[in-house]
């Protein structure tokens, strides 16, 4: 059972699959989605098309650390959905990127407005 | 089988076997829609294959998702690993280059007996060495493939009959290579004939590519066509092959042997590394090159005597510290 990560650091262990790990767990924040459906998403909300490689690699990593789900299906094609554990993880990423775009559109506000 | 599955196929090889058996049917489903939707696509080929062999180097270090502690310490390792394969090349290539004659005979001059002996032992025990490691690898994916693999693998024949002949080729280089006596920094053929000297010919052949030809680009020309081939062709072929067939038969090694263990292995080595980089500055300091020596050493070249030698040392030092890096690494997750 894999150990279910602590707010603010799950993302940590993710390495190199951090970046697409967002998009994913943003992408299944609204609905379970399979694998075509969720770079279709991606594509359509962030404009960052996902390699297959990279999707299932992420994916993987993600089911493994608990933050998402296979959903049971008779289709090849098997949906995903965000866990519990991988909402929790979600908030606590995107609340530390926005922090980080407050801080730095409102240095950009005060530094460069006037060039 | 449409051309579409038979491209899906190929691609999912690049994944391990466990891998596949849990993600391969719906990967392939993925794959398909989107060759469906963009026939040629060169970035989907290359990331397909980027985090294939990221999976498959996962799985020879034995990488757990769900234990990141210890997926970090075997990172660890194979940094040492890494750092020990690069130095343990250059260190055998600079020190034959020196201790074979390159300081103390001309290509055209008399052999050196002591070249010439050191130089046998130090090529006939790297080759041994290098033999006995690439058998340890290979002959498991060769046997499977002579066998026919497992139950519907296909095609091992190929890249078996590609693997022979490269070290066919090999051999023979070796076997003609002494006849033309090219090799020998000291410019001296094997003494001696019989049973023992055929097979020191075939491990020298299998050895063959370590040439100081290549940091002497000229003596190349110099080499008959056929040993030309042999030296740049058949190294590439044989472990291009090799590489397919354990792919094929989906084994991989796992150099791991625990974290404890790990931690105190990996010290040891860069003990050793560190051992070898003081004796190696230290003989260089004790020998002069002389005048009309060749290759690294020569004199009027536009290194300095010594300094390309002292440069490898300096290669060796960074690939030193870069394991040690790991080993500490190692030694805080164990």
């Amino acid at each position: 059972m894999p150990k279910p990560p602590s707010e603010g650091e799950s993302f940590d262990d993710l390495g190199r699959y951090a970046g697409p790990a967002t998009l994913i767990l943003s992408s299944l924040a609204e609905g379970p989605k399979h694998g075509y459906a969720l770079t279709k998403d991606i594509e359509a909300f962030a404009q960052v098309r996902l390699g297959p490689g990279t999707l299932y690699g992420a994916l993987g990593r993600l089911e493994a650390q608990g933050l998402i789900e296979a959903v049971k299906s008779k289709d090849r094609r098997r949906p995903y959905r965000l866990t519990a554990s991988g909402a929790a993880a979600l908030r606590a990423q995107l609340a530390a990127q926005r922090r980080v775009a407050e801080v730095g559109l409102r240095r950009l506000s005060g530094s460069w407005n006037t060039l | 089988m449409t051309s579409v599955d038979r491209r899906v196929g190929r691609l999912l090889r690049w994944y391990p076997p466990a891998w596949r058996a849990r993600y391969g049917e719906e990967f392939a489903e993925l794959l398909a829609a989107q060759i469906a939707d963009e026939p040629r696509c060169a970035r989907r080929t290359l990331d397909v294959i980027r985090v294939g062999v990221g999976q498959r180097w996962g799985e020879a270090l034995g990488e757990d998702p769900c234990d990141p502690g210890l997926d970090r310490s075997r990172s660890a390792m194979a940094l040492v690993y890494l750092s020990l394969t690069v130095f343990v090349g250059l260190a055998l290539g600079m020190w034959s280059q020196l201790r074979t004659g390159v300081q103390v005979a001309t290509v055209t001059g008399r052999p050196v007996p002591e070249a010439v002996g050191i130089s046998e032992s130090v090529l006939s025990i790297t080759a041994l060495v290098g033999l006995l490691l690439f058998l340890a690898v290979v002959a498991r994916a060769v046997v499977t493939a002579l066998r026919g693999g497992r139950a519907g693998a296909r095609g091992h024949g190929g890249p078996a009959l590609v693997l022979g002949s490269a070290l066919g080729a090999l051999s023979v280089m070796g076997w003609s290579a002494d006849r033309s006596s090219w090799y020998t920094p000291a410019g001296a053929a094997l003494p001696g004939r019989g049973p023992l000297h055929v097979g020191t010919l075939w491990i020298r052949g299998l050895v063959a590519p370590i040439t100081p030809a290549w940091v002497h680009p000229s003596l190349f020309w110099r080499m008959p066509g056929g040993e030309l081939v042999a030296v740049l062709v058949a190294p590439i072929a044989a472990v291009a092959a090799a590489a397919a067939l354990l792919r094929m038969v989906q084994r991989s090694p796992r150099p791991s042997c625990g974290r404890a263990w790990d931690a105190v292995f990996a010290h040891a080595i860069v003990t050793a590394m560190a051992a070898f980089v003081v004796a190696a500055v230290r003989w260089i300091a004790a020998h002069p090159a002389r005048e009309g020596s060749t290759f690294w050493m020569r004199r009027g070249d536009p290194l300095a005597p010594g300094h390309t030698a002292m440069a490898v040392v300096g290669v060796l030092v960074v690939l030193t510290v870069t394991a040690f890096v790991g080993a500490r690494r190692a030694l805080r997750l164990s």
